[in-house]
């Protein structure tokens, strides 16, 4: 209960900074127009078969290069403004920092994948088809970014604390993210072509996403704080 | 680690694969449907197998790594992971040769494929990162392998979920008994051969820590 | 009717001149076998270079690996050579 709710102040906060600044929000949906108009320039003379391929890969391929830049941001920001270590010697427990940022960095990504959504709807007419099952495709799209956030907050913080911010995020986090990709994509087309397994397919995407959560939450202490040899003792419970 | 066990597992291995192969190409016979080409299956296989069991091995001792600061766990975490390189590159490298004989295309983007890449691929991040990361970079490569050992059971169940062109998982049950002894004992060289190139590297990680250890203290 | 791959054909009946029609396999199935035969002959050798080649690529790979580790061994050896005659005791 108190894990709730301090994962809900640190959020909250988090939420704030960014209602006065707009600044992760502000990027990450102006990349994501940046995104839509490329698609839409490039990909306007499609047919109708090749679209119905391709309208997946440009939803969940706009999601990847967001969430990477929204969630290294959402860190980078801390580790700027020097509040991270902050963040790490305050009394709450670590875990919370895990959860409350996966949260706004999920709100982000949702945000962005709903734009992106409305916007293939308008840019392509065989994007219709998505919308028919307005509550599967809820729980696709979240459960895709559940996933990507699950893996990307590990990442994003451990580039944010430690001297290794030469190495892109990106470079780490695609390969790993890419088995969600497959499945949200696997998803996205069953959806599309009106599939009777797509809702097994989102099934299967929700697990993935717990599973990669409860990955990313067993690791997330360790990556930012080195233990002590020989067991946890170097971790604050 | 015995320092004599890589000796032990490398002449093993180089013992056992003569009459391994003289097993696969004389003793067993040919496959009615794909022809001799599918003689690459018995080493193809066992060297998946030995992949992805090398990226489990990595990732647990990543985790052990990452969660107790086990230097002996960091060394087998990187000597695995390496090795899941140089076996990764013969899956990857075999397997469009096989393709190409017997379904007429290299590379079909079939889901196993790609999964296979993609480990590959999270391998050679852990790799790279071990190698150029700037200092405080291993933790978060410690926790790269950990998903990407994650990621082998997707592998193992991406075939099932995404049904495509690739022989199914279930491929090893439906071989006559003859060709299922001929794979387990071509797995043998190659299972020996793997775990003494883990030992090796293991033993040499080692060293190298202990060489680290010792400049630290020569400088202080 | 011609069942199977090369029947033999049905006896032929003498012609009278002192010869007899060489009884065997028509020009047909001869050409048939040559075609299937060759085919045959293709696909094992085909299948034999496609074998050569991955059993040449999987062992070459690890011949490199082996060869970055004998390396990688000597570059330690000379580091530690290079370590001893600071602690060695004078």
């Amino acid at each position: 209960m108190r894990g709730l709710r301090q994962t809900f102040l640190l959020a909250a906060n988090d939420a704030r900074q960014e209602a006065r600044h707009l600044e992760v929000l502000a990027t990450a949906l102006f990349f994501d127009v940046v995104v839509l108009t490329l698609f839409g320039v490039g990909f306007a003379g499609l047919s109708a078969a090749a679209l119905r391929v391709a309208l997946p890969a440009m939803l969940w391929l706009a999601v990847a290069f967001v969430g990477t830049l929204a969630l290294s941001r959402l860190f980078e920001r801390e580790r700027e403004h020097e509040t991270f270590v902050a963040l790490l010697v305050a009394p709450v427990d670590r875990l919370t920092i895990y959860w409350a940022k996966g949260l706004v960095g999920l709100v982000v990504l949702v945000l962005c994948a709903g734009l992106q959504l409305a916007g293939l709807r308008l840019l392509f007419p065989e994007a219709a088809a998505l919308f028919a099952r307005p509550g599967l495709l809820a729980l696709l799209v979240t459960g895709g970014c559940v996933a990507y956030v699950a893996v990307g907050s590990v990442f994003a913080s451990a580039l944010a604390t430690d001297r290794t911010r030469g190495v892109l995020l990106s470079l780490v986090l695609y390969p790993l993210s890419t088995p969600i990709l497959l499945f949200a994509l696997v998803a996205t087309r069953a959806l599309l072509e009106g599939h009777p397994a797509a809702g097994v397919y989102v099934g299967q995407l929700w697990a993935l996403a717990v599973l990669l959560a409860a990955a990313g939450a067993l690791t997330f202490e360790s990556v930012m704080v080195p233990a002590r040899p020989g067991g946890r003792s170097g971790r604050r419970r | 680690m015995s320092r004599a066990l890589w000796a032990i597992l490398l002449v093993a291995a180089a013992a056992l694969f003569p009459p391994a192969a003289a097993r696969v190409f004389l003793d067993t016979p040919i496959e009615r449907e794909m022809g001799t080409v599918q003689k690459i299956f018995y080493f193809h296989v066992p060297m998946a197998w030995c992949m992805m069991l090398a990226a489990v091995v990595s990732g647990v001792a990543a985790a052990v790594w990452l969660f107790r600061a086990s230097r002996a766990a960091e060394a087998l975490a990187r000597a695995s992971g390496e090795v899941v390189l140089v076996t990764g590159a013969c899956v990857l490298l075999t397997g469009p040769i096989w393709g190409h004989a017997t379904w007429g295309t290299p590379w079909t983007w079939d889901a196993r494929q790609v999964s296979t890449a993609l480990l590959f691929l999270v391998f050679a991040a852990f790799v790279l990162l071990r190698a150029y990361g700037a200092a405080g970079s291993e933790r978060l490569a410690a926790a790269l392998a950990v998903f990407g050992a994650l990621d082998v059971p997707i592998i193992y169940y991406a075939v099932k979920v995404w049904k495509t062109t690739h022989p199914t998982t279930d491929v090893v049950g439906t071989l006559p008994p003859s060709m299922w002894r001929t794979l387990f004992f071509a797995l043998s060289p190659i299972a020996a051969c793997v775990a003494g190139l883990v030992a090796v590297r293991y033993q040499v990680e080692r060293a190298e820590q202990r060489l680290d250890d010792l400049y630290l203290a020569n400088e202080r | 009717m011609r069942t199977g791959s090369l029947s033999q054909q049905a006896a032929a009946p003498p012609s009278g001149d002192g010869y007899e029609k060489v009884v065997g396999r028509d020009l047909r199935s001869i050409e048939l076998e040559r075609q299937i035969e060759a085919r045959a002959a293709a696909k094992t050798a085909s299948d034999y270079a496609h074998i050569v080649w991955a059993y040449g690529i999987l062992w070459s790979v690890v011949a490199l690996y082996v060869l970055y580790l004998y390396r990688r061994v000597l570059r330690l050896r000379r580091d530690m050579e290079g370590m001893l005659p600071k602690d060695a005791p004078p």
